[in-house]
C-alpha cells in the first residue's frame, strides 16, 4: 500500500505536465486558389492560338480548394485580350470557357449542368466541401485569316473565388 | 511564320496558391470615432506573385472607399500577412465585399500570368 502511494505520486506530476499539451485546431470556411497546370498556346494555323490539346496547345488547370460546402462561388473568365503580344493591327477573336476537369468529391460532378456562363466568365456555385480541378479553353483568331505576327503571346485568366 | 510555332505561354511556370481568411470578417469600432475595422490574413503559396492589391465594394460591385497600412501589400511566397481595413461609419451599411487580388509585374516575361481574386463577405450574411 505505501509503495503504491508512492508510485501515484511519482506519476502525478507526469501527468499535470500530459494535461498541459494540447494542439488546437480551427476549421472555418476559406477557400484556396491554385495554379495546377500552367497553359501553353499552340498554334495549329498561320492565324490561330489556341490552348486546346487538339491544336498543340496545353490545357490550364485551375485548382479550388474549399474548406466548408456551400460558402463561395468560383468564377472563371478566360481571356479577352493579350498582356503581351507584338503589335496587332487587326481584331482578335476570342473564344474560350471554363469546365471541371476533376473532383475530389462525386457531387461535385453536377457543377458542369449548373453553371452560368456570361459574356468570358463561367461560374460556378462551389456546394460541396473539398477540391474541384477546372480546365480553361482558350483560343484566339487574327483578323480574317490573318498570320499572327511572330513574338511572344501572353494572355490572363482571371479566377475568383468570392464568399456567398 | 515559323518562329510563331513556337509554343507561347498562356500561364508560365509558376504554380502556387492563394488564400484569405476569414470568409466573413466582422466589422468592428476602430480605435478612431465613427471609423469601422475589419480584420483580415493573407496566406501567400504562391512562387510567382509578391504583391497583392486590397480593394472594397459594395453589392452591386461598385467600389468603396477604405483605408489601409498598405493598399497594395507586399507578401513574400511561404508568408501569411495579417492586415486591417477602414471604412467610415457611414460605409457600413454598403459594403459588401472585400478583396484581395494577385498582381503581376508588367514585363516580367517569365512570370506566370494568372490572375487570382479572393472576396470575403464584410455584410456577415450568405447570400
Amino acid at each position: 500500500m505505501k509503495h503504491l502511494a508512492i508510485v501515484l505520486m511519482a506519476a502525478l506530476p507526469h501527468m499535470a505536465l500530459a494535461d498541459g499539451v494540447q494542439i488546437e485546431g480551427n476549421v472555418q470556411a476559406k477557400c484556396i486558389i491554385r495554379t495546377d497546370r500552367t497553359g501553353v498556346y499552340g498554334n495549329p494555323t498561320a492565324s490561330k492560338l489556341s490552348a486546346i490539346p487538339a491544336d498543340g496547345g496545353v490545357t490550364p488547370i485551375i485548382r479550388f480548394d474549399v474548406a466548408l460546402a456551400d460558402y463561395y462561388v468560383a468564377r472563371i473568365t478566360h481571356p479577352t485580350s493579350f498582356s503581351t503580344s507584338p503589335t496587332l493591327t487587326d481584331t482578335v477573336t476570342w473564344t474560350g470557357g471554363a469546365s471541371v476537369s476533376s473532383v475530389s468529391n462525386a457531387a461535385m460532378s453536377a457543377y458542369d449542368a449548373a453553371k452560368v456562363e456570361y459574356d468570358a466568365t463561367t461560374e460556378f456555385d462551389l456546394t460541396v466541401a473539398g477540391t474541384t480541378w477546372f480546365k480553361v479553353d482558350s483560343t484566339a483568331e487574327y483578323g480574317y485569316n490573318k498570320a499572327f505576327p511572330a513574338g511572344t503571346y501572353r494572355a490572363i485568366i482571371q479566377a475568383d473565388c468570392i464568399a456567398k | 511564320m515559323r518562329l510563331i510555332t513556337t509554343a507561347m505561354m498562356l500561364w508560365a511556370t509558376g504554380v502556387g496558391a492563394h488564400e484569405m481568411t476569414p470568409a466573413y470578417p466582422e466589422l468592428h469600432q476602430s480605435a478612431v470615432p465613427s471609423i469601422m475595422q475589419a480584420d483580415l490574413s493573407l496566406f501567400n503559396a504562391r512562387d510567382d506573385v509578391e504583391y497583392f492589391a486590397i480593394s472594397l465594394w459594395d453589392g452591386e460591385w461598385n467600389p468603396v472607399s477604405f483605408a489601409s497600412a498598405q493598399r497594395v501589400m507586399h507578401v513574400e511566397p511561404g508568408r501569411r500577412q495579417d492586415f486591417e481595413v477602414y471604412i467610415k461609419e457611414s460605409d457600413a451599411d454598403r459594403v459588401v465585399y472585400v478583396c484581395t487580388e494577385s498582381m503581376i509585374r508588367a514585363g516580367e516575361e517569365n512570370n506566370a500570368v494568372v490572375s487570382s481574386r479572393i472576396c470575403s463577405r464584410l455584410d456577415g450574411k450568405q447570400a
